[in-house]
């Protein structure tokens, strides 16, 4: 009787075990399916595509040429141009966004009453589709009527209706960069928020008490216990600001002669006004392989800093 | 009761439509609007006068209002995919790349012999390539000076400036009023330069022509001369001691000068629609401006410029009869008179339009355009490159609107423009 | 000298608290002004608008900006083509994300954490890229300008975090309760969608509201993708600016508000389940 019971239960479970696979596996299916097909494939035809040249006329049959997109796109500097462009751009953007997104967050778990209002009042901005805040920002720094040289002429910053935003290569690149840090701003407070609400206050006043001071507690305490929030919020705010597109060409275009071109630009540009898809796939190409170099080192370096902590 | 009713309606609608769509032969024409609502109207004229007077083809109308760079991408798109209209308005500097993705049909295989015969050969001589009429010119633009008649009486002028060197006199005349009582600063000339906005660099053309030199001659690029680094010099002059203001489109340009608050500018006449809606004043502020052909270097030189807009016809059209009947009314007296109604002002390339609708000219403004357009210069755009060229020469002046040396900045985008073309 | 202490701390920490009130509605205005500046414009004639010195403050709004884009049948289907692609983009996202993230979060899958960081690196990618390849194929499909290919190019924008997202909820369900319902009798598919599946509503919304976000917010693959009467909404107030509204600002923030009317609206009523989907994977992960 037992061993007939024992017996039926290995081969239940044998059963359950196989077809727990099968049954897994078919769950994610339409998934993978669909990352292949929209994802994959497109992105193994582009890396193919940037050694073509590919432009409207062979949309469909790209011609192998080795590495002459690549030599069109280092001439001149161009490529490095825009490297340099979108490394400033990310990192002035998601540096600033964590400094102010972090002071909010810290202002706003400080125990005052209405964090919720506030949350929700600070998030609209994140709310408010790209395309929009591209328009509204650059009629904010419109030149003669935009409302924010009225106020610094009126702070006494500058003398008259006079400083042109889109044509001085620094302030367009200020100016995408605050336009960008006030729509991104929200997400990271948001994030840092729940990050400082899940950290145990036990630990902070012990370390006050212990005789630590504000700044220590925070920089000792606060931040390691917030480092998974931390580190998943700056990394997703790079890449997104890699990928950072609609609000940059609404605004600049590109910025007075290539001064706020960033590889997302210059790759659209290349494709879609240029219509060389090959030059535009080597962009992406480059893109790509800077940002799997950045990750393999990232991975290292918090391998290394997580046996420091522990 | 009413349920049925208007379900008995829609079945209706529904049913006439089938109808209608059944046995007329459709074209389908591609037409921009520009900017300005004032064009909607007069195509409305147009239209509907094709559609009462022909009831043998229906136009089936598409009509644009953007940027037109984003007209020329609809139809880059569209042209793998066989999915083009019948006829297209574009520009002329657009033909050749239509050109080379082989998607434009040859006209003359449509439209009526006598039609074709009414255009002089140096008009359609341009689009004749192997044999065939890629496209025919539909109305040219001119460009000429608008002034404000206010400004240039607050700056004590009393004639119209006659050469070049009168024009930046006037314009520094007319800066050093600084700003008007409202705070606004006061410009005396603008001169566009937008990165946002596509082609729109060969607007410093007539400034080239003005002191001697030029784009482009015998095929060759001949931007790096010392005529055309004088203009270049001016330029960075104007932009650095605020004659000018730095970055504004075209666009962005009108409404400055709809505000009362720019001297002169050189634009299309079409454009007085869209001060009149910029302006505070309405349709009064027309009272307030007047406008002259841009003088060259000497009396009696102009030095004003020509965008063409053609019609094309692409491979993807099946009626060519009815196609060819619409290419006629569009180019024909009727579709320019209605334009000169509606103070477009284009010129038509065909003689026996010309003569039917600009016998007599009343209105002072048109009266500088039809002036303008006998010395006006015709852009050198029939180059596959020359949209890539032209976003060089609007990199080069933000380059000279931001301070840099002008013989380098000449001698750069130079070089770019010639590598360019010898691809 | 004890009750001394305690008044000060006291007082202390009452200027504290307001201070860092007052630091709040400052940092609150200037956050917001852009907003608030953007509804003050489209309540003003675009005569207004280009004159200085600015009025902070209607003192006579009028509604003909708003009238104008209402009465446009072709800004109304913009409106359309957006609702449509980006509900189109939640559904089929919500269809794979739902039964993927149940998946990847009982189920042994062969390769299952390199399958997952895959998809996560997907965000790497450069969108540009997967959008040529898209438009080689819809030429050859004649799925330009066309609902479908709109649906299928965002939700390459979107599935990544939907699936961590989705996954993550599923995560905070215990197990015991998939044992329980196995004990109980019920087949894989029953536990999956009267057992666990409803308690995980809050992250279907959460995901439904970040697709829907991302979806309409697109621009990249509906500028190309979707021509002529399908344009979408974001492209549609892009060229509107370039265009016809070059002089009418007015009109121009009047479109502008009216475009972030459906997310903020959205999210004014589903908020809760917004910040909680935003904050599940970080905080937990």
């Amino acid at each position: 009787m037992r061993r007939q019971a024992a017996a039926a239960v290995l081969r239940t479970r044998g059963r359950f075990r196989l077809t727990d696979r099968w049954f897994g596996t078919f769950l994610v299916a339409p998934a993978i399916i669909v990352f292949l097909v929209v994802i994959a494939y497109p992105i193994i035809r582009g890396i193919w595509v940037s050694f073509c040249a590919n432009k409207l006329k062979n949309i469909n049959n790209p011609i192998w040429n080795d590495f002459k997109n690549y030599q069109v796109i280092f001439k001149k500097g161009a490529f490095w141009n825009y490297f340099g462009n979108t490394l400033s751009f990310c990192f002035f953007t998601v540096g600033s966004q964590l400094v102010l997104g972090m002071l909010l967050a810290l202002l706003l778990n400080s125990g005052i009453k209405g964090r919720k209002f506030f949350r929700g009042l600070f998030i609209i901005p994140w709310t408010i589709p790209s395309v929009v805040v591209a328009i509204l920002w650059r009629w904010l720094i419109q030149q003669q009527y935009g409302v924010l040289n009225y106020i610094l002429m009126r702070l006494r910053v500058i003398s008259g209706m006079n400083l042109n935003w889109t044509n001085d290569p620094h302030m367009a690149m200020l100016a995408i960069i605050i336009a960008c840090v006030w729509k991104q701003l929200p997400y990271m407070m948001v994030m840092l928020l729940a990050g400082l609400q899940s950290v145990d206050r036990g630990l902070q006043e012990a370390a006050l008490i212990d005789g630590a001071n504000q700044a220590q507690s925070f920089w000792h305490i606060t931040i390691p216990a917030i480092r998974p929030v931390l580190v998943t919020c700056v990394w997703l705010s790079i890449t997104q600001n890699f990928q950072q597109f609609t609000i940059i060409n609404n605004m600049t275009g590109g910025g007075p002669n290539y001064a706020t071109q960033t590889l997302s630009v210059a790759a659209y540009k290349e494709a879609f006004t240029s219509y060389n898809f090959g030059t535009s796939a080597a962009i992406g190409v480059l893109w790509m392989v800077f940002l799997f170099v950045l990750t393999m080192l990232s991975n290292h370096f918090s391998d290394r800093f997580g046996r420091d902590i522990v | 009761m009413k349920k049925i009713l208007s379900l008995l309606m829609a079945l209706t609608i529904l049913l006439a439509c089938f109808g209608m769509s059944a046995e007329v032969p459709v074209v389908t024409v591609n037409s921009w609007s520009w900017v300005d609502s004032g064009w909607a109207d007069c195509l409305n004229a147009v239209f509907g006068n094709f559609a009462e007077t022909h009831q043998d083809v229906v136009i089936d109308l598409d009509t644009y209002s953007c940027a037109y760079a984003d007209v020329m991408n609809n139809l880059l798109v569209q042209a793998p995919t066989q999915t083009t209209p019948d006829i297209a308005m574009v520009k002329a500097a657009w033909v050749p790349q239509l050109l080379d993705l082989g998607v434009l049909a040859d006209i003359s295989t449509a439209m009526p012999a006598e039609a074709l015969a009414d255009y002089t050969e140096a008009a359609l001589g341009a689009y004749r390539v192997d044999g065939k009429i890629v496209a025919v010119p539909y109305f040219g633009q001119g460009y000429a000076m608008f002034y404000n008649k206010d400004l240039f009486e607050e700056a004590g002028i009393t004639e119209l400036p006659k050469t070049f060197d009168e024009v930046l006199e006037c314009a520094r005349k007319i800066s050093a009023l600084g700003q008007d009582d409202k705070g606004n600063t006061i410009y005396g000339l603008g001169l566009v330069n937008s990165e946002t906005e596509l082609a729109e660099g060969y607007n410093v053309f007539p400034w080239l022509w003005a002191r001697g030199g030029d784009f482009e001659k015998d095929g060759s690029i001949v931007l790096d001369s010392e005529a055309n680094l004088q203009a270049y010099t001016e330029i960075a002059a104007l932009y650095a001691d605020g004659t000018s203001p730095k970055g504004l489109s075209f666009k962005e340009m009108r409404n400055l000068f709809a505000t009362g608050c720019l001297g002169m500018f050189w634009d299309l006449q079409s454009q007085t629609a869209s001060f009149k809606a910029g302006s505070e004043l309405g349709d009064a502020f027309i009272e307030h401006i007047g406008a002259f052909p841009i003088p060259g270097a000497t009396k009696g030189t102009g030095v004003g410029y020509n965008d063409d807009v053609v019609l094309v016809m692409f491979n993807t059209c099946k009626n060519l009869e009815a196609a060819g009947v619409v290419l006629d009314y569009m180019t024909g007296a009727t579709t320019i008179g209605y334009m000169k109604e509606y103070g477009k002002g284009k010129m038509s390339s065909r003689m026996s339009v010309m003569a039917q609708v600009y016998s007599d000219v009343s209105d002072p403004i048109a009266a500088a355009f039809v002036d303008a357009n006998s010395t006006n210069h015709a852009l050198p755009c029939m180059n596959l490159h020359f949209s890539e060229a032209d976003e060089a020469i609007t990199r080069s002046v933000t380059r000279l609107a931001q301070g840099e040396d002008p013989a380098t900045v000449l001698k750069d985008v130079s070089e770019e423009i010639t590598e360019l073309y010898a691809e | 000298m004890t009750g001394g202490d305690d008044m000060s701390m006291k007082t202390k920490q009452a200027v504290s608290l307001v201070l860092r009130y007052l630091l709040l509605a400052v940092l609150a205005v200037i956050l917001l002004f852009p907003v608030y500046w953007m509804i003050v414009c489209s309540l003003s004639e675009s005569h207004a608008l280009t004159k200085l010195p600015p009025h902070f403050i209607n003192t006579d709004p009028t509604f003909e900006n708003y009238l104008k884009i209402v009465t446009t049948p072709k800004y109304l289907n913009y409106f359309k083509n957006s609702f449509i692609s980006a509900g189109g983009t939640v559904i089929l996202s919500l269809l794979i994300a739902v039964i993927a993230g149940y998946g990847f979060s009982r189920f042994p899958i062969p390769f299952k954490n390199t399958i997952l960081s895959t998809i996560m690196s997907v965000q790497m990618f450069p969108q540009v890229v997967i959008l040529i390849s898209l438009f080689a194929f819809y030429n050859k499909l004649g799925w330009v300008s066309t609902y479908q290919g709109l649906i299928l190019a965002d939700t390459t924008l979107v599935m990544p975090l939907s699936i961590m997202l989705i996954k993550s909820f599923y995560d905070t369900v215990p197990r015991s309760l998939d044992e329980a319902a196995k004990i109980d009798g019920a087949g894989r598919m029953r536990t999956m969608f009267s057992v666990i599946f409803p308690l995980i509503q809050p992250g279907v919304v959460a995901v439904c509201i970040y697709t829907f976000l991302n979806a309409w917010d697109d621009y990249l693959m509906a500028s190309i993708l979707m021509q002529g009467t399908m344009k979408t909404l974001t492209v549609g107030i892009a060229e509107t600016f370039l265009g016809e509204f070059c002089y009418d600002y007015g009109g121009m923030m009047s479109f502008a508000f009216i475009g972030s009317l459906p997310i903020v609206i959205v999210f004014v009523f589903l908020q809760k389940y917004m910040i909680a989907g935003l904050t599940a994977g970080a905080v937990k992960g």
